[in-house]
């Protein structure tokens, strides 16, 4: 595979963007610069504001205050958008009659693209072979691959990636995520949102978390790892008074399951605790490193988690 | 600019619906050639009078309901597989994508119309010709007939556009164009010829040159459906720059 990609660079910036929907806020306030050369992991549930986000940083949903902008300039003011700017949103967006290359060609026609692109961009994602067919027949995965070989058509500094792995199988997921290094280190400015935070946390430099609109961290990713060291986790047989208890105490607690995942006191502590409120036998108790994924509960809450208190944004330069 | 079209171009020839629509407007122009020639076989009438070859070559335009269609699914179609946000991640100046489509279904209604046009030629010539008799190419009946057809059909492709911007589902607009052009009209103009008759649907039966009474002199037909295809696109134009693409 010969695949020649210049070394472009880029920005993002959001500042105090928000978003208004028939009086709904969708999204509140949120400001983060995405730099050159890093891989920034955008977190938040479904409905979190995301998506939004993103479409605002593309041109395609006007923010109702603040500015978000790529290269310093709104996506519309853009003279040659596709060689700045390459994205996933909503899928390929390719009509299901036309061939992968036809759906290609007729970016790289409007984009003002040299065809050639057509050519390295399917050889990139590993669709040549799948070239002619129809996108209608496509798998899940496929049409990601398509997706990214359309958002990398103009050879951008700048990637704004919607769940770009969903869909894809494991081999095509380390795939993504190499491509994803490789590009950072290009000096490209990479926006990736997804739901598998192991997934983020695997490839990202930085993480943006946002909770139902609102901006709850904007860290690298060692900051936030390194913001708590441990989390307990522990099942018993009376968990909500074991959960009343260390709440009552300003214990960071979240519920998983059946299971309590504590952060801020020892596995002694914690069974201490269960045994001094009569929280029955402990069937299980065990502490752990904080993973990404507790971190992310903790600030950003969940719907499969309960959510903590809400907390103030964790920013770091 | 000139990007955008080679693409719009590409897009529109890439689509197989294109084909289907332009296959059986063709077939409609022809059958809207053949009903009225049918009604009035075995009866004196004099095929070479303008009401005749005018009844005959009018229905080349049978099919302009079809270019209605195919200029909806043009533009509205771009917002049911995603492939708006491509468009406008191209050309954030989303006044030049609904530009392009005009220009572009402008020559499609125009190609579909001189497909229906020549097709209903031919088949009005070959029954002239069963009947020894010469379709007169000279007369104006046949020519104005014609190019009425073609123009007819080339508007409606702009007002799918049009159309099709404003609604931009694809479904509910081509049902309710539709259920408008053939049901709605028609139904008006039966009740009250001489209100109804400026009715975008009604005047193109005059630029047609359909021989029926109390439609608009030609050239007012073609002013109402030019006034109302610039209304549709401007206002289509204003919601698609204003509105939020969100999936």
């Amino acid at each position: 595979m010969v695949v020649n990609m210049s070394s472009r660079t880029g920005t993002i910036d959001c500042r105090a963007v928000s978003k208004v929907f028939d009086h709904r806020t969708v999204v509140d306030d949120v400001s983060f610069h995405v730099p050159a050369g890093t891989i920034t992991g955008f977190v938040g549930a479904n409905g979190a504001g995301k998506t939004t986000t993103m479409r605002m940083l593309l041109g395609l949903v006007a923010p109702s205050a603040g500015t978000a902008w790529v290269n310093g300039r709104p996506y519309r003011d853009l003279k040659q958008p596709r060689r700045e700017v390459g994205a996933v949103v909503d899928g390929p967006g390719a009509h299901p009659g036309h061939s992968a290359r036809t759906h290609l060609m007729i970016m790289a026609t409007s984009a003002g693209l040299p065809r050639r692109r057509v050519d390295e961009v399917l050889d990139l994602v590993e669709l040549t072979e799948h070239a002619h067919r129809r996108v209608d027949g496509f798998s899940m995965g496929m049409l990601q691959r398509l997706a990214l070989a359309g958002a990398l058509l103009g050879d951008p500094g700048i990637l704004i990636l919607d769940e770009p792995v969903n869909g894809l199988d494991p081999p095509g997921i380390l795939w993504v995520r190499d491509l994803l290094r490789r590009l950072a280190k290009e000096g490209r400015a990479l926006l990736v949102s997804s739901h598998l935070l192991s997934e983020l946390a695997e490839v990202a430099h930085r993480v943006v978390i946002i909770d139902r609109g609102r901006l709850v961290a904007d860290t690298t990713l060692d900051d936030l790892l390194a913001d708590k060291s441990h989390v307990v986790e522990l099942r018993c047989a009376d968990p909500a008074s074991l959960l009343q208890a260390l709440r009552a105490r300003k214990i960071n607690v979240t519920v998983e399951g059946d299971a309590l995942m504590i952060e801020g006191m020892s596995a002694r502590e914690a069974g201490e605790t269960a045994a001094a409120v009569g929280a029955g036998p402990v069937y299980w108790l065990t502490e752990r490193a904080s993973s990404f994924e507790d971190v992310y509960f903790r600030l950003a809450g969940s719907m499969t988690r309960e959510s903590p208190a809400r907390t103030d944004p964790v920013v770091a330069s | 600019m000139s990007d955008l079209l080679r693409a719009e171009l590409s897009k529109v020839r890439a689509t197989p619906v294109t084909w289907w629509l332009l296959l059986s407007t063709a077939a409609i122009g022809i059958l809207g050639t053949l009903a009225p020639l049918i009604a009035v076989d075995g009866k004196p009438v004099d095929l070479l009078s303008d009401h005749q070859i005018r009844a005959a070559l009018h229905g080349a335009a049978g099919g302009a309901v079809l270019v209605l269609v195919a200029g909806i699914i043009g533009m509205a179609g771009e917002w049911r597989f995603g492939q708006v946000s491509q468009a406008f991640l191209s050309s954030p100046r989303r006044w030049r994508v609904v530009t392009v489509k005009t220009v572009i279904y402008l020559g499609v209604g125009t190609v579909y119309g001189v497909a229906a046009a020549a097709a209903a030629t031919a088949t009005a010539w070959g029954w002239y010709r069963a009947k020894d008799l010469t379709l007169p190419f000279d007369r104006s009946a046949v020519w104005l007939t014609l190019v009425g057809c073609v123009a007819v059909a080339a508007l409606f492709g702009v007002l799918g556009v049009a159309v099709g911007a404003v609604v931009r589902r694809p479904v509910p607009a081509i049902v309710g164009a539709l259920a408008w052009t053939v049901l709605v009209e028609p139904a008006l103009f039966a009740a009250a010829p001489k209100v109804f008759r400026w009715l975008p649907g009604i005047a193109s039966l005059s630029l047609r040159r359909q021989p029926a009474e109390h439609l608009l002199p030609a050239g007012a037909a073609a002013t109402v459906l030019l006034v109302v295809v610039a209304v549709a696109l401007v206002a289509g134009l204003r919601l698609v720059d204003r509105d939020d693409v969100t999936g």
